[in-house]
């Protein structure tokens, strides 16, 4: 044995002089803990099922105080026994004792670390749930990469299935080699009185206060135990894992030969084994926080999902019964909600409690039979989209939905973001960005505006209370279309969610704005208050908690038939298809011609339908409807589940909820062969009877920073022809309205003393008539006089037109001219090659001046 | 120096003899696990009604129209279960390795493709599949 007396890291040894005068030495305390280890593991060894060790673990946190008690302070001791071993090592390397004792003796230290190492991650894995399963993959996946004895090392100290061989290496051989190791190497089997003190409080206070739950994993994750969370992320970056088996090992065999080396290298390689373990802890701390799903960079978000420790309250297992232990399991859990929750009923079969339980949805803590333990973390409206993703979209249910939804223009709103923005002249990007959301405003006049006027309408927008889905609802995720209350009051109906989206689904948000909802319905709102209203009178309605007065008009031949929104607009419509598009138009995708069909169907099997399409099949017929043929959109190909070729080569689409069929009639003989100049007439530029039309309003910040709205007169009218030329360069005639006629002002403004009139004089004017979709469907196509002697379908605006004694037309406008000399609700004036050059570019303009001439050719009043 | 060399040469004789006397145990107690009886997972698995990617139990069937093939759901990078994201993506929880619908990597640390499986139907039933040998 060589003399040592200048060892490497005096400064720590210094450091270690201090702690042993005032405090017992880390081997005594690390002695205790091991005590205390052992001690609760025989307690352990009650309730532990080493058939169903899963199971075991969670009826404990169900039913058993002592059980949670016993099962954390073996966790606990055993994570401090880890830590005091490395502590005690380091001391040890630092004090040179590795020179001063035998080889032998030295190997033996080196084996108890390794061997208490082992009893750590048995545990682990004994804990059988998958997190366990996995580690067991790992470790026997690294132990594979050892030619030769890899498979046998594999059977013998982790064993391939059952618990059989890591139990009894827990339990017996590693726990009788690591005492025996601990015995002779610390000379002693009873730490000091201080030493039990200092290890009994410490794991008592921890165990008391940080109890051990039972870890939900999450299905994409899966980190491992602390000690083991560094190995983790070198096996991420390493192409070949036998490279991590030897940097694992490298340590550990330097340590071995430490006593064997000369002096100099002896200190140096102790010098980098320490400087290795802040290292290591780095790695460890990088892996814990900035790993998500997949192991993806993913800083901190999945965190709070990465939950070991149930707080101080899952010591109340309550006066749960414990003969009685028929807690379901669920989704392979036990869940304990049913216990209490038996009698809820209302949901469709796809949602039975009995099946998915109550968790899948609410989340709350399923190991429990205590309310409020139970209810820790409970989600009462599950739908909203910021939890979507662990509840209706979590793994396995419709995870590919919400997705989908979340980029979605209903979802985020991001249309109108888009148009906001660049009304009041802020930087929008060429492509949309999953951040242009109603709800990730920023703090622009834009986006001010947004939140006070708009931010409701979208789904990201959560709904806050319960109740069922009304003319004021607004938002709410996935409950906005699918939430259904029954009409029953019993206390224990919950509302079912289910594909049955109605027309009242869609009212709240879509009775506004362009007002699709109510138009279809056939009413368009007027500036009558309330009171003007003649009650109970079928002319009129009011809409909503501000009582906003609708008038009846002519409804939509859809609805009169019996037809709901959801009868034409499709799933990947709706919640979108996975794209970001910025505008409505990019993400509809259905069109009057795919129903109303020119010549041939274009048409699929049922074996062709996308699993989702088949699926929602399958819940309205619970059967495969081989029989028919789906019809396809025009656009992109994709199936109208509800429109198809009935066996008698009829063509039909069947309401997906009243289960009404109605035949699909052609277009008629004159739009199958159009007179000479319609052929570029889209079918609602002529089948339209009316469009809800604003025109002139103003929009204004007051002293606080509120924006004010002043709308001008709301008309309902038959659309005006606008010339929309496509992509492909084609002309297509479509109806048109008016998007905005109004004045911006973005400076505050104290409203109370300056009339409005004052107020549009400055500030920005804007005209814009976009293209719209009246859903006010006629059988009857418009009259040749309706088009060809109308101011406004030209797009002059409601006015006299007539015929000088000459033969040439003149306009005399209905409404004064706004800011930019044209009438209010005029888009171009009369034969004026200034509007030509205007429009000429865009990509809708209004009819030229040689249109219009040729429009008026044909006005025979 | 010569104590030294003495050191030397009493190691390696004894190195050796170790060598010597672990190799059997080894051989042996490996020939022991191989001739032991081993229990077979379920070769039998029912096909899917809809297209797509399934995960079955420890397989991934991947159906499209009348071509199905079966891969195994073990990681070829230490062997964790492979899971699918909300995006149909074939990902491995454990470090992250990636896999396409064709069982090919798309992101390490897996280097390996997955194991492919014959498959056969069963002749009463159209609807089973027989999972065959690794391809
Ligand atoms: S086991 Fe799959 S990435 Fe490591």
């Amino acid at each position: 044995m060589r003399s040592n007396t200048q060892e490497p890291s005096s400064s720590l040894t210094k450091l270690f002089d201090r702690w042993n005068s005032v405090l017992p030495s880390w081997g005594v305390i690390a002695l205790a803990l091991f005590v205390l280890v052992v001690i609760s593991g025989i307690a352990l060894i009650i309730p532990y099922d080493l058939n169903n060790p899963d199971d075991s673990l969670q009826l404990i946190a169900i039913f058993s105080f002592e059980g949670i008690f016993f099962r954390s302070l073996h966790y606990w001791s055993a994570t401090l026994l880890l830590l005091t071993t490395f502590i005690h090592s380091i001391e040890h390397l630092s004090r040179g004792h590795d020179s001063r004792l035998s080889w032998a003796t030295w190997l033996r230290v080196v084996l108890l670390i390794l061997v208490i190492l082992f009893l750590m991650i048995t545990g682990y894995i004994l804990k059988g749930d998958s997190e366990g399963e996995l580690a067991r993959t790992i470790l026997n996946g690294l132990l594979a990469t050892l030619p030769w004895l890899g498979r046998t090392l594999q059977s013998l100290l982790f064993g391939i299935e059952g618990y059989q061989t890591i139990y009894l290496h827990h339990a017996a051989t590693a726990t009788i080699i690591a005492t025996i190791f601990i015995v002779e190497h610390g000379r002693r089997l009873w730490p000091s009185t201080k030493g039990w003190l200092i290890a009994f409080f410490t794991t008592l206070l921890l165990t008391l206060f940080l109890p051990i739950s039972v870890f939900v994993r999450q299905p994409l994750l899966v980190k491992g135990p602390w000690y083991f969370l560094g190995v983790q992320e070198l096996l991420h970056w390493a192409r070949n894992p036998l490279v991590v088996v030897i940097a694992m090992a490298l340590p550990v065999i330097i340590l071995i030969w430490l006593p064997k080396m000369e002096k100099g290298v002896a200190r140096w390689c102790k010098i980098s084994l320490v400087t290795l373990l802040p290292i290591y802890l780095l790695l460890s701390g990088f892996a814990l926080f900035m790993r998500g799903d997949g192991w993806q960079l993913n800083s901190f978000t999945h965190l709070k999902r990465y939950q070991m420790f149930g707080g101080i309250s899952i010591y109340q297992t309550g006066k749960t019964d414990r003969s009685n232990n028929s807690v379901p399991v669920i989704r392979g859990r036990r869940e304990g909600c049913i216990n209490c929750h038996h009698k809820v009923t209302g949901m469709v079969p796809a949602h039975n409690p009995k099946v998915i339980g109550c968790a899948s949805c609410h989340l709350g803590n399923t190991l429990s039979l205590v309310k409020d333990v139970a209810h820790q973390g409970l989600v009462l409206i599950p739908g909203n989209l910021d939890i979507a993703g662990s509840t209706c979209g979590t793994t396995g249910c419709h995870g590919e939905i919400v997705n989908r939804v979340t980029k979605s223009l209903m979802g985020t709103g991001r249309g109108i973001v888009r148009a906001n923005r660049k009304l009041f002249g802020e930087q929008v990007k060429e492509h949309p960005s999953l951040n242009e959301s109603l709800s990730k405003l920023g703090s622009s006049n834009a986006d001010n505006h947004l939140r006070q006027m708009c931010q409701r309408c979208h789904l990201e927008y959560p709904k806050n209370e319960l109740g069922a889905i009304d003319e004021n609802s607004r938002g709410g995720g996935c409950l906005a279309c699918h939430l259904n209350y029954s009409p029953s009051l019993n206390k224990n109906a919950h509302p079912s969610l289910s594909i049955k989206v109605s027309n009242n689904h869609c009212f709240g948000c879509h009775s506004r704005s362009g007002r699709i909802s109510t138009s279809f319905e056939g009413w368009h709102e007027s500036k009558l208050e309330p009171t003007e209203a003649i009650s109970k009178s079928i002319n009129h309605r009011l809409v909503g908690k501000s009582k906003r007065v609708f008038i009846k008009k002519h409804a939509d031949l859809h609805h009169q038939a019996g037809m709901s929104c959801i009868d034409c607009h499709t799933a990947t419509e709706t919640m979108g298809d996975g794209n970001l598009y910025s505008h409505q138009r990019e993400q509809l995708e259905v069109a009057c011609q795919d129903c109303h069909l020119k010549g041939r169907a274009n048409s699929i099997s049922w074996s062709e339908l996308t699993a989702e399409d088949r699926k929602i099949l399958l819940i309205r017929y619970k059967r495969e409807l081989t029989e028919r043929r789906f019809l396809t959109t025009k656009k992109n190909g994709r199936a109208l589940i509800n429109a198809f070729v009935a066996p008698s080569r009829e063509i039909r689409l069947e309401g997906k909820i009243s289960r009404k069929l109605h035949l699909l009639k052609a277009p008629g003989g004159s739009c199958q062969n159009s007179q000479t100049g319609h052929a570029a007439l889209s079918c609602s530029s002529c089948h339209s009877s009316w469009v809800p039309q604003c025109i002139s309003c103003h929009t204004q910040q007051d002293k606080e920073g509120r924006w004010v709205e002043y709308s001008g007169d709301f008309l309902a009218a038959p659309p005006t022809l606008g010339v929309k030329i496509g992509n492909d360069g084609l002309r297509q005639i479509v109806p048109v309205a008016p998007g905005m006629i109004m004045t911006l002002n973005q400076n505050r403004r104290d409203l109370g003393r300056s009339n409005i009139d004052n107020l549009s004089q400055d500030g920005s004017f804007h005209r814009r008539f976009v293209q719209v979709s009246p859903h006010t469907t006629i059988k009857k196509g418009r009259s040749c006089t309706s088009c060809h002697c109308s101011p406004l379908a030209l797009g002059l605006g409601q006015g006299v037109l007539s015929k000088g004694s000459e033969g040439e037309w003149s306009f005399t406008p209905e409404y004064g001219t706004l800011r930019d000399g044209l009438p209010a609700d005029s888009w171009t004036s009369l034969f004026d090659k200034k509007m030509d050059d205007l429009y000429m570019k865009m990509p809708l303009r209004p009819l030229n001046q040689v249109e219009q001439r040729r429009v008026l050719r044909y006005c025979t009043k | 120096m010569s104590i030294k060399r003495r050191h030397f040469v009493l190691n390696s004789l004894l190195a050796l003899s170790g060598l010597i006397l672990v190799t059997p145990i080894v051989t042996l107690l490996d020939r022991f696990r191989r001739h032991l009886p081993t229990t077979k997972r379920s070769k039998e698995l029912t096909l899917p009604a809809v297209d797509g990617v399934h995960l079955l139990d420890n397989f991934i069937l991947v159906k499209n129209g009348d071509q199905v093939r079966l891969f195994s759901r073990a990681c070829t990078h230490l062997g964790c279960q492979l899971e699918l994201d909300d995006k149909l993506n074939l990902l491995c929880p454990c470090h992250g390795s990636k896999f396409n619908h064709q069982g090919e990597v798309e992101r390490g640390p897996a280097i390996r493709s997955l194991t492919e499986f014959r498959i056969s139907f069963s002749a009463e039933n159209s609807n089973q599949l027989v999972v065959g040998d690794a391809i």
